[in-house]
């Protein structure tokens, strides 16, 4: 019956946007409790771009350094950093957080791009200096919301994988334009940390 | 089964329908599951757990067996003190600073007799922490039962699970790797230790 067909086409278009229009937000995570605070914590170095950068910095550099840096660059940064954030919860004064780590992006980006080689040592002295700052202002901007300690495992993780992801890119040099193509992303830091420094 | 049988069997089933008991009405066994989910449910036990897992998987098969032991007869006797001596409060931290201590052994990757000794120390710490608030004996000894069954069933999971990274990764892949896992572990117990003890 072609009227009743009609009916059909209209109801099976009608319920989807009938659903669509009077749909409301989804609140499957209503951002509070153990899963609120992980996933503000995962989500922390993540939605600062400045922070986002350095972070994956670390590891694009920990590729360029070779071992044992390479490993030793994405366990002192997240513990620096936690080190940091607890000096932020505890209110101790930290001057310039902002001005250090738009730094960190500009110098952790020219250490990339000119492809600088140095001891691990002294690497992990200019990366904990960075992460200190990093730290700091994560400690500081703490939500109240949040659960503390999921805030803390989500956080740490979150760090850590951009770490790894830096560390996976910069796999590429093993190939010559691969090479290039890290020295690049490292001027990208670099001009994004300058654009922070600046802003 | 075939015939009227399985007739009557349906109608029996149909008409004496009861309550779904999948939850067990056996009185006091909720304490049982409340102590078995707390090493796992509460930070300080669940960091010092998941130290102590990662430095008995790196310990080797001989050393962990000795640190596993120890690690049941003092969370016994964490567990059993306060029948003695009242149960104690504010004692959480212990657990922290052992395992603080722990993650730091795992970070050196010299893992030694020093594994069993923590042991010791987490198996006490993580024993206090969880001992069953007073109460009717029965109740009381029924909790903790429970958290002496989850503490060991969470060492045990860590353990196994450091184990197989162990069998999969052998020599110095698996030390970068149980030293980063136990760089992140230092980063979420400092930052956790200022949320909880912190101003």
């Amino acid at each position: 019956m072609p009227g009743h067909c009609v009916f059909k086409r209209f109801l099976l278009a009608a319920v989807p946007l009938f659903g669509l229009f009077a749909s409301a937000a989804a609140q499957a995570h209503a951002g509070h409790g153990v899963a609120g605070g992980f996933l503000s914590g995962l989500a922390h170095p993540l939605v600062g771009l400045d922070h986002l950068v350095a972070m994956v910095a670390v590891g694009l550099w920990g590729a360029f350094l070779r071992a044992p840096a390479i490993w030793v660059l994405p366990v002192i940064f997240p513990l620096i950093m936690a080190f940091g954030a607890m000096l932020g919860v505890l209110g101790v004064y930290i001057p310039a957080v902002e001005t250090g780590i738009a730094l960190s992006g500009v110098i952790l980006g020219l250490l990339i791009a000119f492809a600088i080689r140095m001891p691990g040592a002294a690497a992990a002295v200019i990366v904990s200096a960075f992460a200190i700052f990093h730290g700091h202002a994560h400690g500081t901007e703490l939500p109240d919301a949040a659960n503390p300690f999921a805030y803390a495992v989500g956080f740490v993780i979150a760090t850590g994988l951009l770490h790894l992801g830096g560390i996976g890119l910069g796999s590429l040099i093993r190939w010559p334009a691969g090479t290039w193509l890290v020295r690049a992303g490292g001027v990208a830091v670099s001009v994004v940390g300058a654009v922070f420094l600046i802003a | 089964m075939r015939g009227p049988g399985r007739g009557w069997l349906a109608a029996a089933l149909l008409l004496a329908p009861g309550w779904a008991l999948a939850h067990s009405p056996m009185p006091g066994i909720e304490g049982f599951y409340t102590g078995l989910l707390h090493p796992a449910g509460a930070p300080e036990p669940l960091l010092c757990t998941l130290a102590l897992g990662l430095v008995l998987g790196m310990a080797g098969p001989a050393l962990a067996r000795r640190g596993w032991v120890l690690y049941l007869g003092a969370l016994m006797a964490g567990l059993v003190l306060p029948f003695a001596a009242g149960t104690p409060a504010g004692l959480e931290w212990i657990a922290l600073a052992v395992a603080l201590a722990a993650a730091v052994v795992a970070l050196s990757g010299a893992v030694h007799w020093l594994a069993v000794v923590l042991c010791g120390a987490g198996g006490l710490a993580v024993g206090l922490g969880s001992a069953p608030d007073p109460g009717p004996v029965g109740a009381v000894l029924i909790t903790a039962a429970g958290s002496f069954v989850g503490a060991n069933l969470l060492l045990l999971l860590v353990f196994g699970g450091v184990d197989v990274v162990r069998e999969r990764l052998r020599g110095i892949w698996f030390l970068r790797a149980a030293q980063v896992a136990a760089g992140w572990l230092i980063a979420i117990i400092l930052m956790w230790g200022a949320f909880a003890y912190g101003p």
